[in-house]
């Protein structure tokens, strides 16, 4: 069975591009998925080009992953001649960018008023929800 | 009511027949059973019938004290086959899980058995919610009940059929790019796809975790609220789960909608995906309905359709394709052709094609959300007509034309499918309520006069 749609104008990949870039997927099709992977990708290429890819460098931070939940603090361990221990801010360097990363990129005219967790449900919140903050695009389901 | 065809009770009037004892959990489960065996072979809306457990689940429910009794005591559901289910083959509808028998419920699963429902079976779906209707897999396509030479929608497809053609008063189904409300529109059921967070997805399994979502398909929008009452909640074991608004999604449906601001998103079912003159006369009458229930109903504009359909596809074909990426490369030919058509362009997407449609999607989560300053509800419509014929379903479509649904998908958002009418030749015809984050409630509270004012719910398929 053909598919039905007429494919939109878009620069096609050549056979070689095509059957390098399925091998460098390691996936071996036979000639009947091969066609269909190229009609189906002449739609796919079409909405990616239908997305702008031109944004400020600083537009968004970490929008997508959400770092984890940063670990208990253990003692400092006793000074020795060996070579020291991190330090308790080198510690809770990832835990403080996780909770304030606006304070990185916070520059007048430069950055957006608030950085993408502000409209993510972060998994521990309590607090009811406003109706402005949802579950973040992206989050990964654990199961 | 029980025994008359094509009679059977809402969920809601089921619920309040048990516990007054007029019915019989063990007899309308056994009213059901026998539907299913007469009726399910021509629609095939059940991969696995569940008997023996569903009689045995409806005589504890018959024991069940009636005092503080659970809200959905008795009540026979059926679950989308990608709802894990203890002691139960859960197969995605794919022959790479034919003998997949997990070990425990999913958690929408526990949480309506604890609620007291009888499970009736394990429903057809595309594979793996995304590869369908396909005809190359063990189990074949589920059939409309209006007519079964017609396509249910999918992907929750034998979750649409199921309550349809009244095999079961409720299902669960799954919504990525539209799965619950396509289904809902072509078998003039009710179908929700809540605030993602607002169930649990534990125990699902996964087509694109971004997108994914788990809902409640019945044959009212009141019925959805009774089995959302019972779904929502903060589930600790779901990193994606929220703690929604501590309400009850039932009780407040019947309140008055007057003066409820409606925006129309009149663009997407009349330039961008173009619906049929008879569903754009539907989508007018509704209005008028809305307005007439002292509503203020407006055209709103919003980001062109195009935008949210190329989000949502990017997303899922990635995420999909990286899901499967090791069967794929091993057991490729197992797969339908539907599926593989669907998912194999993930391999040839980059990761700065996908990172692109994430950062796309908060643009777009922000202008969708920005919407409801003017609007407490969106009114569009899910499909662009009836149920197409079964026959003429492709592969690719989804790539080629728009999909009306994806704007609730890519933005996040709870929506709603309810049947708002019928054509001249006596098929559903499907209308969307959208609703801001956690506007669940409002979301159903609408749906159900859409329903009222429409008077669909008095109409069955003719099965």
């Amino acid at each position: 069975m053909a598919l039905a749609h007429p494919a939109p104008p878009v620069a096609a990949l050549s056979p070689a591009e095509l059957h390098g870039l399925v091998a460098r997927a390691g996936l071996e099709l036979n000639p009947g998925q091969l066609a269909d992977l190229v009609l189906v990708w002449r739609q796919l290429a079409g909405l990616v080009a239908a997305i702008p890819r031109a944004r400020p460098l600083l537009d968004d931070q970490a929008f997508v992953f959400r770092l984890p939940a940063a670990p208990a603090r253990t003692p400092a361990p006793a000074k020795s001649r060996a070579a020291p221990a991190p330090s308790a801010a080198a510690r809770a360097g990832p835990k403080g960018a996780a909770r304030k990363p606006a304070a990185k990129t916070a520059r007048p005219g430069t950055a957006k008023p608030k950085p993408a967790p502000s409209r993510a449900a972060k998994p521990s919140a309590r607090k009811p929800p406003s109706g402005k903050a949802h579950a973040a695009a992206g989050t990964r389901k654990k199961r | 009511m029980i025994g008359s065809d094509p009679g059977f009770p809402t969920i809601a009037e089921a619920a309040r027949l048990i516990a007054s004892r007029k019915l019989g959990p063990v007899e309308l489960t056994r009213a059901l059973l026998a539907r299913i065996a007469a009726r399910d072979p021509a629609l095939n809306a059940f991969i696995t019938v569940t008997e023996r457990q569903a009689l045995t689940a409806a005589r504890a429910a018959e024991r069940a004290d009636r005092k503080g009794a659970a809200p959905l005591r008795g009540i026979p559901l059926a679950f989308k086959d990608i709802y894990e289910t203890a002691g139960i083959r859960t197969t995605a509808h794919s022959r790479l899980l034919a003998d997949n028998i997990p070990t425990a419920d999913a958690e929408a699963v526990r949480r309506l058995r604890a609620a007291g429902a009888v499970m009736l079976g394990k429903l057809a779906t595309h594979e793996f919610a995304i590869g369908g209707p396909a005809f190359d897999l063990p189990w074949p396509p589920a059939r409309n009940p209006w007519d079964t030479r017609r396509f249910t929608g999918g992907s929750s497809s034998g979750s649409g059929a199921a309550v349809a053609a009244g095999l079961a008063l409720g299902a669960l189904g799954s919504d990525t790019g539209g799965s619950i409300r396509l289904p809902a529109a072509y078998c003039g059921i009710a179908g929700l796809k809540p605030t993602p967070g607002l169930v649990s997805r534990r125990g699902v399994i996964p087509l694109a975790p971004s997108l994914d979502t788990a809902g409640p398909m019945a044959w009212t929008a009141e019925d959805c609220a009774l089995l959302l009452d019972v779904l929502a909640g903060h589930d600790p074991a779901d990193p994606a789960s929220v703690p929604g608004p501590q309400i009850s999604y039932a009780r407040g449906i019947e309140a008055p909608l007057k003066g409820l601001r409606v925006g129309v998103l009149r663009r997407f079912f009349e330039r961008d995906a173009p619906a049929t003159p008879e569903l754009q006369r539907l989508m007018a009458e509704t209005e008028r309905r809305l307005r007439g229930l002292g509503c203020r109903v407006e055209t709103i504009e919003p980001p062109p359709l195009a935008d949210f359909n190329a989000v949502g596809r990017i997303i899922i074909c990635a995420e999909a394709y990286a899901l499967h990426e090791a069967r794929l490369k091993t057991r490729l030919a197992e797969y339908s052709r539907a599926f593989r058509v669907r998912v194999l362009g993930g391999a040839l997407l980059t990761a700065a094609d996908y990172l692109a449609a994430q950062r796309r999607r908060t643009d777009l989560i922000a202008a969708t959300g920005a919407l409801f300053a003017r609007c407490d509800v969106l009114l569009s419509t899910p499909v662009s007509g009836p149920a197409p014929l079964l026959a003429e379903q492709r592969p690719d479509d989804g790539f080629a034309r728009p999909m009306l649904t994806t704007m609730a998908n890519v933005a996040a958002l709870p929506s709603l499918v309810v049947c708002g009418g019928f054509t001249a030749t006596g098929l559903p015809l499907g209308v969307e309520v959208i609703g801001p984050a956690w506007g669940d409630a409002t979301v159903l509270r609408v749906g159900h006069w859409i329903e009222r004012e429409s008077g669909s719910r008095g109409r069955r398929p003719p099965i």
